[in-house]
């Protein structure tokens, strides 16, 4: 396999901050100083970049990637994945450091950039394409294709100002999804238009990665990049927290988005009871899980039978007449399953609270557990479950991790 | 390919041990990188890269021009009757109230071939002057030259300026028919030189003010206000003959005067352009040209970085 991208300590600094007439004068007077500093003390030092006003976006990014392989690039907003894919692009310089690229590249940032609302579909296909690269002769022979795909055929050549913005998507969708390159930059988000044109979307993004094509994704959907990736780049504050394979990127990634979000929302608590300086109307004393094969109270393995959950809840008032539920999360916090009950506690205390699954059919990874209390009309309390629950692999895969949100018990079978 | 699969951090930078740059590696990539990003490099300075776009070039200036069409309430018809109407203003305001000559020319053709030039080569450097703040949500995410948007933008200022070039002859062929001669002799032949060199100015000039507005946004407004002046300093409304000995050296620096004067002379030979100050022009506009470009290639690689 051929090189298709290589980056070499990629860092990118960004300006804060306003342009202004003190800011210019600054300037000026920096870069003076710096000539006389540099005329007084040829070769001393660099520039005393203490100043605040500049934000590294990206920091000492190294990575390669080759044809035929799909990297998979996560991390929270702001991490710099779009800083980094700019730069790949050529849509950016970086500050420090080179990439080089092997072969046709095709970025798709956003998709409809450059259409004219006076131009007529057609004419828009034609920019748009030329735009990203193609020749007029490339668009030409795409052309069918590329309104076949969006279903268009009968506005084709009405201006697009009269599209409704879901026709206008799904043009735009089309036009990037025929370049035929060879390096791919995708990003999760142009999955555009009804449910069905998404599905659509999807195959043709998978097709695209499997025509043997280098590619670049982006998602904040984890199973979508373990089925598309074989390799993952976890970026964290501008730098490489992580580089591997994809399930192992992916669940130390999910670990830390659950910790984070929990601890997150034990700050929300505290901050909310210091501000109402009251007794709090519940506490969750603990919870621990029951099952044949973890011996661990907060974990499970994944694909077994029969769990049984113990949550030791503590009211701070009686709750007659009222209703509990608990809930189980995933970490993007997809509720998965809601279970509730009456609740009838004539005093103040501590009650034990049990919930049986026969089956809790969930792949491995974190899981938030929450209850919710109310008094029948109001919710007074809302427990989140420290730690959060582990499921484990089973052992019986090939431990390239699984597919698909649940991992039901099944028997595939040839006749 | 051996890829790095470790997990954590520190061995990830071992396992990257990175490679000389230029380093030949022998046969294990015999492929050319389709292009390189570096820091303190332009993104593009291969001119055969516009070539590769050639077609984008061509579809822009296309669409540039149809939509300045469509976009307008009398369509076509805008581009023919403004000059008009400015020659008429300026006929009333120079002509009959501040009685400035204008050579042998009737009033009407003299103020129309400057006013048609000048539109031509301001149209040019304000739209130029704008190429990263009209089209920089476009550059923030596609990639292409960035040069061949302020070359479709000339092209399709130069489109607007033939056009209303051929009413300007329609004007002249009236005035012949009543009776009035002008003369268009083969001097006609330097006319796309001449029009050559004053896109090449705005495209200098404006690539520069474009690179600034980078950083200093408002200096936009500033280039609209300051073309309204440095009109009245370029022959539009009055030819060389009127300006005193004293202030010639000024009009010298100008590379529009000279250009404009170069512009009537090939077109009626009326006035005699002078070679002095056509070849001091020259020289502003080749080094304002190379000081543009060398700018503005610095300037597409880092303006999205100003937030």
């Amino acid at each position: 396999m051929s090189v298709a991208i290589e980056a070499w300590h990629i860092s990118k600094r960004f300006f804060l901050g306003e342009r202004n007439q003190r800011a210019f004068f600054e300037d000026v007077a920096a870069k003076t100083m710096d000539g006389v500093r540099r005329l007084l003390r040829p070769g001393g030092g660099s520039k005393g970049n203490s100043s605040s006003r500049y934000f590294w976006a990206l920091q000492d990014v190294s990575f390669e990637i080759s044809h035929g392989q799909t990297l998979g690039l996560i991390g929270e907003n702001g991490a710099g994945k779009s800083t980094l894919l700019k730069i790949l692009s050529r849509i950016t310089q970086p500050t420090k450091g080179a990439v080089k690229v092997y072969g046709r590249l095709a970025s798709l940032l956003e998709v409809g950039t450059g259409f004219h609302p006076e131009f007529s579909g057609r004419d828009n296909v034609y920019l748009n394409g030329t735009m990203l690269g193609l020749s007029r002769k490339e668009v030409r022979q795409r052309f069918d294709r590329i309104v076949d795909f969006s279903g268009l055929e009968q506005f084709i050549d009405v201006p697009v100002k009269n599209y409704s913005s879901g026709m206008y998507m799904r043009l735009a969708f089309s036009v990037a999804a025929h370049l035929n390159p060879e390096i791919v930059i995708l990003d999760e988000v142009l999955a555009v238009g009804d449910a069905v044109f998404q599905k659509k979307c999807f195959d043709r993004m998978e097709e695209i990665m499997d025509e043997g094509h280098a590619a670049i994704l982006v998602s904040h959907t984890m199973p979508i990049l373990q089925r598309m990736s074989q390799v993952c780049m976890w970026l964290r504050r501008g730098q490489v927290e992580m580089f591997g394979p994809s399930h192992e990127v992916v669940s130390r990634y999910e670990k830390q988005t659950t910790q984070e979000v929990v601890s997150n929302l034990e700050k929300q608590t505290a901050q909310q009871q210091d501000a109402t300086r009251s007794e709090p109307a519940a506490r969750l004393c603990g919870w621990e899980v029951e099952s044949k094969l973890s011996r661990n109270p907060h974990t499970i393995i994944s694909g077994q039978e029969r769990v049984t959950f113990h949550f030791e809840v503590e009211l701070g008032a009686a709750v007659p007449t009222g209703k509990i539920a608990v809930s189980i999360a995933d970490v993007q916090g997809l509720v998965l399953s809601t279970h509730s009950s009456e609740l009838q506690q004539s005093k103040a205390g501590k009650f034990s609270l049990g919930l049986e699954l026969p089956l809790l059919p969930v792949r491995p990874g974190e899981y938030i557990l929450s209850c919710a209390i109310s008094d029948g009309t109001h919710p007074i309390a809302f427990l989140r479950a420290i730690p959060e629950l582990t499921v484990l692999e089973d052992g019986n895969g090939d431990g390239t991790g699984y597919h698909g949100v649940l991992n039901l018990p099944a028997k595939l079978s040839i006749r | 390919m051996a890829h790095p699969s470790s997990t954590e951090k520190a061995e990830t930078a071992v396992a990257f041990a990175p490679r000389p740059l230029n380093g030949a590696k022998g046969g294990e990539k015999p492929r050319k990188p389709a292009y390189v990003v570096e820091a303190d490099k332009p993104l593009s300075s291969h001119p055969r890269e516009l070539w590769a776009y050639r077609e984008l070039y061509l579809l822009l200036v296309k669409r540039d021009f149809i939509a300045a069409y469509k976009q307008t309430l009398l369509g076509p018809l805008w581009f023919f009757v403004q000059p008009f109407l400015a020659s008429l203003v300026f006929m009333v305001v120079f002509g009959q109230i501040a009685r400035l000559p204008t050579t042998d020319l009737p009033p009407l053709v003299f103020y129309m071939s400057g006013i048609i030039a000048w539109n031509y080569f301001s149209n040019c450097l304000s739209h130029v002057s704008s190429t990263f703040l009209g089209s920089g949500g476009l550059f923030r995410k596609i990639y292409f030259p960035r040069l061949i948007v302020p070359l479709s933008q000339i092209s399709m200022n130069f489109l607007n300026f033939v056009a209303q070039l051929l009413v300007l002859f329609a004007v002249i062929a009236y005035f012949e028919l009543s009776g009035r001669r002008i003369d268009i002799g083969p001097k006609i032949f330097a006319l796309p030189g001449i029009l050559l060199a004053m896109a090449l100015l705005a495209l200098g000039l404006g690539c520069l003010i474009a690179s600034a507005t980078v950083k200093y946004r408002d200096l936009n407004i500033v280039v609209g206000y300051t073309l309204q002046l440095w009109m009245f300093g370029s022959f539009v409304i009055y030819p060389r003959s009127m300006v005193p000995d004293n202030l010639q050296w000024l009009m010298n620096l100008n590379p529009m005067a000279s250009f404009i004067e170069c512009y009537r002379s090939s077109l009626f030979g009326t006035e005699h352009a002078q070679t002095q100050p056509a070849i001091i022009a020259c020289i502003i506009t080749f080094i304002l040209l190379v000081a543009g470009l060398w700018c503005f290639t610095r300037a597409e690689g880092t303006f999205t970085d100003s937030i």
